[in-house]
C-alpha cells in the first residue's frame, strides 16, 4: 500500500523536512494530545471521582448541592461499615470465581468458534454465523422467562427427573450462572473480525507441514489474537463481575450471592443507605479496574505522531 | 464463481448432496470446534427465540398458564400503535445520532492513544472507567450535570457564553434525547475505545514503515493505512452498536422514565411496559419480532453496502 | 515476510489471576465478623425485651403461641420460602427463630430481593410455577397479583385466626388488599399522604400555617413563588402527575371509574374542576423539574426551591436521614380539604401465592408476623434511622409507643382516616392510568389544557376497553 508522489517539494515540504521544525512540531502536537486528552478524562472519570469523594462523606453531605468534592467532613466510617458486613467475602468469593470461570471459559469456546468461522470453510458456515448474529437482534427483555424456565428444567440436575420435572434444575446454583454465559455471540463476532486479519499464508504454510486443526488453532492463531482476548477478557470480566439482574433472578440463597446483589441489600423501599452504596461501589470497582489493568498491556505497541524515532 | 463450484451447482442435486455430505465429514473439526458454543446457543438462544415467537401469536399476561391464541392479532395491533411509532421514530433517531457519534468518540481516543505518549496506560484505564462505573451513580451525576438551575452544564455554557438562558435539558420534551446521547457516548465510548485499540495492534508495522519510506504524511497514513486496515474491526462495531442501540433500554428506564411525555420512549423502553407493567406478553413480544426485523433488514443493508467482509 | 508480535507469555496475568482466587477464597472461608450494631437494613429494631419475653412463653407454652389451634401443622418437616426486601435483617431472622420454636415442623427459609426487583422476579417464578410460599409486596402488585389468580384468598384463614381480627385493621388498607370482596394480602405496614411544608420559607412570606383549602393552597403557591430568588410554591412531576392528582381528585367529589369498572368518569365536572386546579398549579412549579419525580425532587425541597411538597411519609425519613441540615425548618400538616378531605395511602402486605403446596403452613408464618406484638416491633427503626412506616391496626395506632421513634408520624396516623381507596375491579387499570397519566403530563406541558386532556383521555381509556 505504497503512497506515491514524493516528488513535490514545495518550500512547505521543505520546511517541515528540517529537522529542527519537525522536532517542534512533534512536540507541540504532543502537547495537544496531551490536552485533548486531559480534558476528556477530566470529563469521563468525574462521576466516578465523586462517588470516590461521596463514599469518604456522611450521609447527610453526600447530596449536598452543589455536590461537594473535597469531603467537608472526613469520614471512614462507611468503609468500616461496610467491610466488615456480614457475608461481604462470601459476595467477593461468589463474583470473583464466577468473573473468572467464565471469562476462561468464554475465551477458549469463544476463539474456537471465532477461529472456525473466521478461517475454515465447511457446508452451512455462512447460514450458522447469520443465525446467530440474527438472534443479537431479538431485545433481551423477551429472553427473561424462557431461560428461567430452560434452567429450571435440567434434567438431572437439582432434584429433576429425566424429563427435566420435579425440582429447581439448575435455578439457585453456579451452573445456572455460569452456563448460559460460557458463550457469547457478540464476543465470537468480534474475535472472528480479528482473526479475519491473520494472512492465510501463515495457516496454509502450517498445514502444508502437517499440523492438525487443532495444532494450527492453538499454536499459529491464538497467539496471534492476544489484542482481541485480552479485549475480550476485559470485557466479559466487566459484564460478570457487575452483573445484577440474571443472577438476580437465578439466586435465591444467600451463599450465592454476588456483590452487585449484596450492594442491593443496601437499597430499601425508598431509603437507600446511600453511604454504604457509595463506600460499596468503590469497592467494587476496584478489582475490575485492576483486570483492565492488567489486560490493556496487551494494547501496548504504538506508533509515533510524525514518524521520527 | 469459480470454475469448481459451477461445475458443481450444474451436477444433479444428489450428487450434490453427497458432496456437501463427504466436505462435512472432511472439515469434521470445524464442526468440533463450534460445538460447545452451537450447542449452548441452541439450547439458551435458539430456544427462548422460538418461545418468545410462539408467544406473539397468544396473548399471555404471565401470571395465568392459559395462554389465548390469536394469531396475528398482536402484529396488527403494533401497525396501527401510534405509541409504537413514536417509540419507532425516537428508536431511529438516537441510533443515527448516538451510534455515529460514539463510535467516532472512541475512535478518536483510540487513535491518540496509539501513538508513543507517556502515560498512556493511565489514560486508558481512565477512559474505561464510565463503563465500570456503576449505572446508579453515574445517572445521580448526570441528573445534576443536566440539572436547569444548578446544573454543571448550563454552569459552563453560560459561562462560555454558548447559551443565553439555563437549558431545561431533561425536562425539557426536545432536549431530553440528545441529553441522552451524550450519556451513552460517554459510556460507551471506552469500550469502543478497547476494541479499536484490539484492532489497531493487528496492523502491522511495516505498513506505517513502508508509507513513510513513501513519503506520507500523518494524515495521509490514516487515511491509507490505518482505517483501510481497521475496516474489519470498524464492520463490527457497526453492526453491533447499532443492533445494540436499537435496543437501548436501561438509561432510560434510570433517567428518563420514557418521559417527558415519552419523548424518550424507545422500542426497548415500550417493550418493557407492555410486558412486565401491563401484563401484556403476548404484545410485547410481537413487538420484539418487529424491532428484530427492522433490525434484520438494516444489517442486511450494511452488508450489502460496506463489504466489509474483506478477506486476507 | 510479514511479522505479527508474538504473545508474550502472560505470567504477569498468571499471578494476578492466583492473587485474586487466594484472596477470594481466604475471604469466603473467613468468618463472617458479626456486626456489633444493625448495618444492612435500617428497618429492624434491636431485640426488645418483650420478644424475648415471647420467646420464653413460646417455648413453654406454645399453645398461646399457636394462633390457629384449627390449623393443624404439618405432619412432616417443611420449608415455607418467603421473599421480601426486609429479610435479612437480625430482627426478622430471631422472629424466624421464634416461630420455629413454636411450629418445630416448619422452617422459614428467605429470599432477599431488593424492592424495586421483586415484581419482576415475583413475575417470572410464578410464569414457572416456582413462586415463593409467601411474599412481602406493596399494594398495588397485590392487586395486580390478585387480579390474575395468583394469590391465595385470605378470609377463611382469617376467619380461624386468634392473631388476626378483622376489625382492628385499618379499613382502607384492608379495602386496598382485596380484590372482588375477598382478602388477598394481609397489610404489615403503611402509610398516608400529607403536605411537607419550608416553616422558615412560610414564614418569610408572612404566613401563618400550613393551607387548609384548595385557595388557600393556591394562594400560598403564588407567594412564595419567586422565580428571580428560584423559589416556587409547589412542585409537579409529570411522570407521577396522576397519583399526586388523585387527592385533588377525590376532594372535589370525582373519582376515577364507575363501580362497574369500565365507565370512565374522570372527567366529570368535579374531574374536570380537580384537574384545572391541579394543571393550574403549574405556573408555581420549578420548570426544571417537570420531568423528575417524587424521590429525585427531595433535591428541590431541601434547597428551598420549593416550599410545599405533596409526598408520602417516607418524604419525612428521607429528609431526616439525607438532609439533617433543614432539621427544624420543616413541618408536615394533612392535604387541603376541598368538598372533602381525602389523601392516598400506600403499604405492603404479606401474600401467599396460589402454588404454594402449603398455603396453610404459610398462613402460620403470615398471621405470626401480623400478631399485634410482633407487628409493632416491625417497624421500629433505629435511633438514627427512624423508619416512617406504621402499623395498619388501630390498637396500635391508638398506642403512644408507636410514635416515640418518630413523633411527626402522628399526623400521618390520623391523616389514614381520610384514606380513599377504590374498591373498584379493572384488570387493565394499569393502562388506562398510563392513558391518564399522559394526558395529564401534556397539560402539565401546556400542550393541552387540562379539560380537553382528561375528556379525550377518558375516551382513549374507555376505547381500551374495547380492544
Amino acid at each position: 500500500m505504497a503512497i506515491a508522489g514524493q516528488a513535490n517539494l514545495t518550500p512547505w515540504t521543505s520546511l517541515v523536512r528540517n529537522r529542527h521544525v519537525k522536532a517542534f512540531i512533534e512536540v507541540a502536537l504532543k502537547v495537544v494530545v496531551y490536552a485533548l486528552l486531559g480534558i476528556g478524562a477530566v470529563l469521563f472519570i468525574a462521576p466516578w471521582a465523586w462517588m470516590i469523594s461521596a463514599s469518604f462523606q456522611p450521609l447527610g453531605d453526600i447530596f449536598n448541592w452543589p455536590p461537594t468534592w473535597i469531603p467537608e467532613h472526613f469520614t471512614l466510617n462507611n468503609y468500616t461499615r461496610f467491610l466488615t458486613s456480614e457475608g461481604l467475602g462470601r459476595w467477593l468469593a461468589n463474583s470473583s470465581f464466577l468473573a473468572i470461570t467464565i471469562m476462561l471459559l468464554q475465551i477458549f469456546f469463544n476463539s474456537l468458534a471465532a477461529y472456525t468461522f473466521a478461517k475454515r470453510r465447511f457446508p452451512g458456515r455462512d447460514f450458522i454465523f447469520m443465525l446467530m448474529l440474527g438472534t443479537m437482534m431479538i431485545p433481551g427483555q423477551v429472553f427473561l422467562i424462557p431461560n428461567y424456565l430452560i434452567l429450571q428444567h435440567i434434567p438431572f440436575f437439582g432434584g429433576n427427573n429425566i424429563l427435566g420435572q420435579g425440582g429447581h434444575g439448575w435455578l439457585d446454583s453456579y451452573w445456572g450462572l455460569i452456563i448460559p454465559y460460557s458463550v457469547s455471540v457478540w464476543s465470537v463476532f468480534f474475535i472472528r473480525q480479528y482473526m479475519k486479519t491473520i494472512p492465510n499464508e501463515l495457516l496454509d504454510a502450517s498445514r502444508m507441514d502437517g499440523a492438525s486443526e487443532f495444532r494450527i488453532f492453538a499454536q499459529v492463531v491464538l497467539p496471534l489474537t492476544g489484542p482481541a482476548l485480552a479485549a475480550q477478557a476485559i470485557f466479559t470480566f466487566t459484564f460478570v463481575w457487575n452483573d445484577f439482574f440474571w443472577p438476580l433472578i437465578v439466586i435465591s440463597s444467600p451463599e450465592l450471592r454476588t456483590l452487585p446483589l449484596g450492594l442491593a441489600l443496601f437499597v430499601v423501599k425508598n431509603r437507600t443507605v446511600w453511604d454504604l452504596v457509595m463506600a460499596g461501589s468503590v469497592v467494587a470497582t476496584l478489582p475490575v479496574l485492576f483486570v483492565f489493568l492488567m489486560f490493556q498491556r496487551q494494547f501496548v505497541r504504538g506508533i509515533a505522531l510524525t514518524g521520527m524515532r | 464463481m469459480t470454475a469448481t463450484t459451477e461445475a458443481r451447482l450444474t451436477r444433479p442435486r444428489m450428487t450434490r448432496l453427497r458432496d456437501t455430505l463427504r466436505e462435512m465429514r472432511k472439515e469434521w473439526t470445524a464442526y468440533l470446534f463450534i460445538s460447545p458454543s452451537l450447542l449452548l446457543f441452541s439450547i439458551f438462544t435458539l430456544f427462548s427465540v422460538g418461545f418468545a415467537f410462539y408467544i406473539s401469536f397468544h396473548k399471555w399476561n404471565i401470571l395465568e398458564p392459559q395462554k389465548d391464541l390469536v394469531w396475528f392479532d398482536n402484529y396488527v395491533r403494533l401497525i396501527g400503535d401510534k405509541k409504537f411509532h413514536q417509540a419507532v421514530i425516537v428508536t431511529l433517531m438516537f441510533t443515527v445520532f448516538g451510534v455515529p457519534l460514539t463510535m467516532l468518540t472512541g475512535l478518536s481516543i483510540a487513535l491518540l492513544l496509539n501513538t508513543k505518549i507517556r502515560a498512556r496506560g493511565f489514560f486508558r484505564t481512565l477512559y474505561y472507567v464510565p463503563v465500570i462505573t456503576p449505572l446508579v451513580v453515574s445517572s445521580i451525576i448526570w441528573k445534576w450535570v443536566y440539572q436547569g438551575d444548578y446544573g454543571l452544564l448550563n454552569y459552563y455554557l453560560l459561562q462560555l457564553g454558548l447559551i443565553k438562558e439555563r437549558l431545561l435539558w431533561l425536562a425539557d420534551p426536545d432536549l431530553a434525547m440528545p441529553a441522552l446521547i451524550i450519556m451513552s457516548i460517554w459510556s460507551g465510548a471506552g469500550s469502543q475505545m478497547v476494541i479499536f485499540l484490539a484492532g489497531l495492534q493487528s496492523i502491522p508495522e511495516e505498513f506505517y514503515d513502508a508509507a513513510k519510506v513513501d513519503g506520507a504524511n500523518p494524515l495521509q497514513r490514516l487515511r491509507h493505512v490505518t482505517l483501510p486496515l481497521l475496516a474489519p474491526t470498524t464492520f463490527f462495531l457497526l453492526i453491533t452498536s447499532i443492533i445494540g442501540s436499537f435496543q437501548i433500554f436501561t438509561q432510560i428506564y434510570v433517567m428518563t422514565s420514557g418521559g417527558p411525555l415519552r419523548r424518550t420512549t424507545t422500542i426497548g423502553f415500550y417493550l418493557y411496559e407492555k410486558a412486565f407493567r401491563h401484563f401484556d406478553m403476548g404484545y410485547a413480544t410481537a413487538m420484539a419480532y418487529a424491532l428484530f426485523a427492522l433490525i434484520f433488514v438494516f444489517t442486511l443493508l450494511q452488508f450489502r453496502f460496506t463489504r466489509g467482509d474483506v478477506e486476507y | 515476510m510479514l511479522s505479527h508480535r508474538r504473545n508474550r507469555k502472560p505470567s504477569a496475568l498468571l499471578v494476578a489471576l492466583t492473587l485474586l482466587v487466594t484472596v477470594a477464597t481466604v475471604a469466603g472461608c473467613a468468618p463472617a465478623t458479626a456486626t456489633p450494631e444493625v448495618v444492612a437494613v435500617p428497618t429492624e429494631a434491636p431485640p426488645t425485651p418483650e420478644s424475648t419475653v415471647a420467646t420464653t412463653e413460646g417455648e413453654g407454652a406454645g399453645e398461646d403461641l399457636n394462633y390457629s389451634p384449627d390449623i393443624p401443622d404439618p405432619e412432616e418437616p417443611v420449608v415455607v420460602t418467603f421473599a421480601s426486601w426486609v429479610g435479612s435483617g437480625e430482627w426478622w431472622q430471631n422472629l424466624a427463630e421464634q416461630f420455629h420454636a413454636i411450629h418445630p415442623n416448619i422452617t422459614i427459609e428467605f429470599q432477599d430481593v431488593p424492592f424495586e426487583e421483586i415484581r419482576t422476579k415475583l413475575l417470572t417464578q410464578v410464569a414457572a410455577s416456582n413462586p415463593p410460599d409467601v411474599a412481602y409486596v406493596d399494594a398495588s402488585t397485590t392487586g395486580e397479583f390478585a387480579s390474575r389468580n395468583a394469590l391465595v384468598a385470605m378470609d377463611d384463614f382469617i376467619a380461624m385466626s386468634k392473631a388476626v381480627n378483622l376489625d382492628d385493621y385499618v379499613e382502607a388498607f384492608m379495602l386496598s388488599a382485596s380484590y372482588e370482596g375477598k382478602v388477598y394480602g394481609l397489610p404489615i405496614d403503611g402509610e398516608s399522604t400529607g403536605l411537607f411544608y419550608r416553616t422558615d420559607l412560610f414564614a418569610e412570606a408572612g404566613i401563618d400555617g400550613p393551607p387548609t383549602t384548595w385557595n388557600e393552597l393556591r394562594e400560598y403557591a403564588q407567594k412564595l413563588t419567586i422565580p428571580d430568588k428560584k423559589q416556587y410554591g409547589y412542585i409537579l412531576f409529570a411522570p407521577e402527575a396522576a397519583y399526586y392528582w388523585y387527592p385533588f381528585l377525590w376532594q372535589a367529589g370525582g373519582d376515577t371509574l364507575a363501580q362497574d369498572g369500565v365507565d370512565v368518569i374522570w372527567d366529570s365536572d368535579a374531574g374536570l374542576r380537580a384537574g384545572e386546579f391541579y394543571v393550574g398549579l403549574r405556573e408555581f412549579s420549578p420548570p426544571d423539574f417537570l420531568n423528575s419525580n417524587s424521590w429525585d425532587g427531595r433535591v428541590a425541597f431541601a434547597e428551598g426551591t420549593v416550599a410545599m411538597y405533596m409526598a408520602g411519609a417516607w418524604f419525612a425519613g428521607v429528609l431526616q436521614n439525607e438532609f439533617p441540615d433543614i432539621n427544624g425548618k420543616w413541618a408536615t400538616a394533612p392535604l387541603p380539604e376541598d368538598e372533602r378531605c381525602a389523601t392516598t395511602i400506600a403499604g405492603d402486605n404479606l401474600v401467599i401465592f396460589k402454588a404454594s403446596p402449603h398455603a396453610e403452613a404459610a398462613w402460620k408464618w403470615v398471621e405470626f408476623v401480623s400478631a399485634p406484638q410482633n407487628m409493632a416491633l416491625l417497624n421500629l427503626g433505629t435511633p438514627d434511622a427512624p423508619t416512617t412506616l406504621l402499623p395498619p391496626r388501630t390498637s396500635l395506632l391508638e398506642d403512644p409507643a408507636t410514635f416515640e421513634a418518630n413523633p411527626i408520624l402522628v399526623g400521618f396516623a390520623e391523616n389514614m382516616k381520610c384514606a380513599v381507596v377504590s374498591t373498584v375491579v379493572q384488570p387493565r387499570w394499569g393502562e388506562m392510568e398510563a392513558v391518564l397519566n399522559d394526558a395529564l403530563a401534556r397539560a402539565i406541558y401546556g400542550e393541552v389544557d387540562a379539560s380537553t386532556a382528561l375528556i379525550e383521555s377518558a375516551q382513549e381509556a374507555e376505547a381500551l376497553l374495547q380492544e
